[in-house]
């Protein structure tokens, strides 16, 4: 082999230090081989074959090396992701709290307000103001965490927003009151309805987000996970259920303390969900804090409430009147939109176009 | 996995020529490179870089697979070869079919002008 050949091989070998270090561990040894064969082939054939040689490898190096470093920063973030959402790491305390403060801040304000005489004490537009600035953190969070391509604490600020749509075009669509009091139908059979249709809305809704998410980059890693982890889209509705057992203190007077204590199993439940590995464990969790904290819920309306509404019928030992029924179908609601997501991954929503090129 | 096919068509010239050349067998990347160049009557001369960035992006696709190290290789070759996983081979089954097609269509006219 003559001097030119020597250096035009010295010089590829240098070059393989461009390529990036992943590429260059797999591939630089096969790589400086298959040159030196080709080297070999045209040495007989004239520098001007050895020149066309390395001209080729010059003039394509640079789309090359694009391509590759692309590639490599791509599969850095996807892998920064897969550890983030489907290896399901243990959250760290960072996380736990930043995923438990809309609960902490929903459960907190009112339940401090309902202590018997605090309401009072405390001027209105200071309660206001408060009330505005936990409202405006929360939207802060929820949007850092859209920017930040919706981590696992960002969920349930999703599930609060979601949940909270969907009830005010209920409300403002005249949809609540008709079923409320406008209808003639019993009462029961009104509210059973109006559950039947809040949880529809909140199925369409889902589905509805689900698909958008694949559309919009910067939700289109989060429907890739959820595809593969549907759990972390009950994650997110366990916020929403959050908002519904908040709702039955509405015309409780006095709940303080039951609206604090019923916050701690749902703390609980956000914690185990971001510790646990086993998909079933986190959604027993989530199941077992829900329906907790119903159970503080109605035991505060049968200690607290004015009971306006007669009993109407007894099942076992309980007296069902229009709150506990409430109650209970509320408690449906929010544990069926905990198990709503399974049906995500059979969904045939579009794949994600796959990159074909040299 | 078994993925849909069509979600890769239509191939890039390269891209085709690199799976056809490893239709019947293993392949060392030397060895991918001539095919290559004969199987497209000298047409296509891929660069290094360029053949091996396609074979990481056809080994991520699972289009193709890396075979572990040969034991005893020919002197000067690489110790690896890849070859088409069951994937690779649909994929090219269906952009042969889909260009069979083409062509079919392509001579239609050009069959009915002639009669």
């Amino acid at each position: 082999m003559n001097q030119t050949n020597h250096w035009l091989i010295r010089v590829y070998t240098k070059s393989l230090a461009l390529y990036p270090r992943r590429f260059r561990a797999d591939f630089a040894d096969e790589m400086q081989a298959v040159f030196n064969l080709r080297v070999k082939d045209v040495a007989g054939q004239g520098v001007v074959s050895l020149l066309k040689l390395a001209l080729r490898e010059l003039i394509d190096l640079p789309l090359t090396l694009l391509t590759l470093y692309a590639r490599e920063r791509r599969m850095s973030i996807m892998q920064k992701q897969l550890n983030r959402w489907f290896i399901h790491e243990p959250g760290s305390w960072q996380e736990v709290l930043l995923a438990c403060l809309p609960f902490l801040v929903l459960f907190l304000f009112p339940g401090v307000f309902s202590f018997p005489g605090v309401e009072e004490s405390v001027p209105v537009a200071i309660g206001l103001g408060l009330l505005g600035l936990l409202v405006l953190t929360l939207a802060v969070l929820g949007i850092a965490g859209l920017l930040v391509r919706l981590p696992r604490w960002a969920l349930p600020y999703a599930g609060v927003l979601i949940t909270g749509v969907v009830f005010l075009v209920l409300i403002l669509s005249g949809t609540s009151s008709l079923f409320h009091g406008g209808l003639s139908a019993p009462w029961w059979l009104r509210m059973l309805a109006f559950d039947i249709i809040s949880l529809g809305a909140m199925v369409v809704t889902m589905i509805l987000l689900i698909w958008i998410a694949q559309k919009i980059p910067l939700t289109r890693d989060f429907f890739g996970q959820v595809q593969k982890d549907w759990s972390l889209f009950s994650f997110a509705m366990y916020g929403g259920a959050m908002v519904l057992v908040l709702g039955m203190y509405e015309d409780i007077s006095g709940a303080g303390l039951y609206i604090l204590v019923t916050a701690v199993p749902l703390f609980l439940g956000v914690w185990a969900y971001l510790r646990t590995q086993a998909l079933h464990w986190r959604i027993i969790a989530m199941f077992l804090a829900v329906t907790l904290s119903m159970g503080i819920t109605l035991l505060a309306n049968l200690q607290l409430k004015d009971w306006v509404s007669p009993v109407e019928f007894t099942i076992g030992a309980l007296d069902i009147n229009r709150s506990v029924l409430s109650i209970l179908l509320t408690w449906f609601l929010a544990v069926t939109m905990l198990f709503i997501p399974m049906i995500l991954p059979r969904i045939p929503f579009s794949k994600p176009a796959r990159e074909n090129m040299v | 996995m078994a993925l849909d096919p069509q979600d890769f068509l239509p191939l890039r010239e390269p891209t085709f020529f690199i799976l056809l050349s490893l239709a019947n067998g293993r392949k060392h990347g030397y060895a991918i490179l001539k095919e290559v160049e004969s199987l497209s009557n000298g047409k296509i001369v891929l660069s290094n870089g360029t053949l091996y960035g396609a074979l990481t992006r056809l080994m991520e696709q699972g289009l193709i697979e890396r075979l572990p190290d040969d034991e005893t290789p020919a002197p000067g070759l690489p110790r690896k070869a890849y070859c088409l996983s069951q994937n690779g081979s649909a994929v090219l089954d269906a952009e042969i079919s889909r260009l069979e097609n083409m062509l079919s269509r392509a001579r239609l006219p050009v069959a009915e002008e002639t009669q």
